[in-house]
């Protein structure tokens, strides 16, 4: 377990050295090497951006604005920011340690995310708030998931599970709090494959701590796959200099389209 | 100028790239990077994942077809590569990860001009 974290770790790494050196940094010198390219200096990106700054926002009705286009903090794997090994149950570790994209991608092959790995992406997501209803619009695949926020309701055990399961939100003061049940268990936690039931529950809480910024956690309460609830926090950055693209994964999905990417099992199969 | 192809057998661990959507290793071998130099004969901007296609003078001298994707256009864009950033005849080199299933493709992780300059680099 601890090489697997410790190459975890390194992969992350890995991954954000590559995030560093992305544009706004401008690029670095190209590294020619045998039969490379020729030396020489990357052709600069966009400016440096800078968040709005001051207190909270409030809205009309007293409560914190969410309202915007927002950045996220993006890990292909969730032990990084974790901080080491899942709590995983023995069926967890199994389920993580043979899971192979390789065989059977459901998110290369454009099916639903699901909601925990919307919200950690690498693409923006926007907040539409009114008083009594919250919406995410992902710009990942142009997908969306909306809720009531309403201290009074309950979920409905009834209603068909879902990739991004059923979400109610509550506030907590001026925490606003989303609790997500009823998850058709098909979807993974990260890129990397960490598991989870039907069984879980995802509790979301959202911190408006100034004008640009927003303190996010969620825990993940999954008794099948997991020995106890644990939580992941991070911030998200306003981005008044983006919009939501239209992002289209059927459109242009070579690597599904000619045989490369391998659909998962239980498409055209029945999953109860 | 010179085009030719190597295929470097090097062990580098760029197995991942920060924004990819999905696992790269649902498609591309982390094990196998790839050098290509080449001149551009179309790019496909469209997501999930643009595609450039480049003729590739191989070893042998002849022109070889090639493939590599790119990562959605919507994230290139944030990051200041669009579809204007090259075009059709570029003289381009590649830093890419061979496809596991298919010859000439691959995903791409830097893009270099015949200045050298750095355009992308995912």
């Amino acid at each position: 377990m601890k090489k697997q974290f410790l190459f975890a770790l390194a992969v992350s790494l890995i991954s954000a050295a590559f995030l560093v050196a992305q544009p706004p940094a401008g690029g670095g010198e190209a590294k020619g090497g045998k039969g490379g390219a020729p030396k020489g200096k990357g052709k600069g990106g966009p400016p440096a951006y800078q968040p709005p700054q001051g207190p909270a926002p409030k809205l009309a009705w007293g409560k914190p604005d969410f309202n915007g286009v927002w950045q996220r903090p993006f890990h292909q794997n969730l032990e990084q920011p974790y901080g080491g090994p899942l709590p995983y149950t023995p069926l967890g570790k199994k389920e993580f340690d043979t899971y192979d994209a390789e065989n059977g991608d459901y998110t290369g092959s454009c099916l639903p995310f699901g909601h925990n790995r919307s919200m950690n992406g690498p693409d923006p997501v926007q907040i539409v708030q009114t008083e009594n209803t919250l919406t995410f619009l992902y710009e990942q695949n142009s997908w969306f998931k909306t809720m009531p926020i309403d201290a009074t309701l309950q979920h409905d055990p009834k209603k068909v599970p879902t990739w991004y399961g059923d979400s109610i939100a509550h506030w907590e003061g001026d925490t606003l709090v989303v609790v997500t049940k009823n998850f058709n268990g098909l979807t993974k936690l990260d890129t990397n494959g960490h598991p989870h039931s039907n069984k879980m529950v995802l509790t979301e809480k959202f911190v408006r701590t100034d004008a640009g910024h927003i303190d996010y956690e969620v825990t993940v309460d999954d008794p099948v796959m997991y020995t106890k609830p644990w939580t992941i926090k991070k911030v998200f950055t306003l981005r008044t200099d983006w919009k939501i693209q239209e992002y289209s994964c059927e459109e242009n999905n070579k690597g599904l389209i000619e045989g490369r990417i391998k659909p998962p099992g239980y498409i055209g199969q029945p999953v109860n | 100028m010179k085009q030719r192809l190597l295929v470097l057998a090097l062990g580098i661990g760029a197995a991942t790239s920060a924004w990819a959507h999905h696992s790269l290793a649902a498609e591309f071998d982390s094990k196998k990077p790839i050098k290509l130099n080449g001149k551009l004969t179309k790019l496909d901007w469209r997501n999930p994942h643009a595609w450039v296609y480049l003729d590739v003078k191989g070893a042998d001298g002849k022109t070889e077809k090639w493939q590599c994707e790119l990562g959605s256009p919507n994230a290139m864009t944030r990051a200041g590569f669009n579809q204007d950033s090259i075009k059709i005849g570029d003289e381009l080199y590649i830093d890419g990860l061979m496809a596991k299933k298919d010859a000439k493709t691959c995903s791409t992780r830097v893009i270099t001009d015949a200045e050298g300059n750095t355009l992308l680099r995912q």
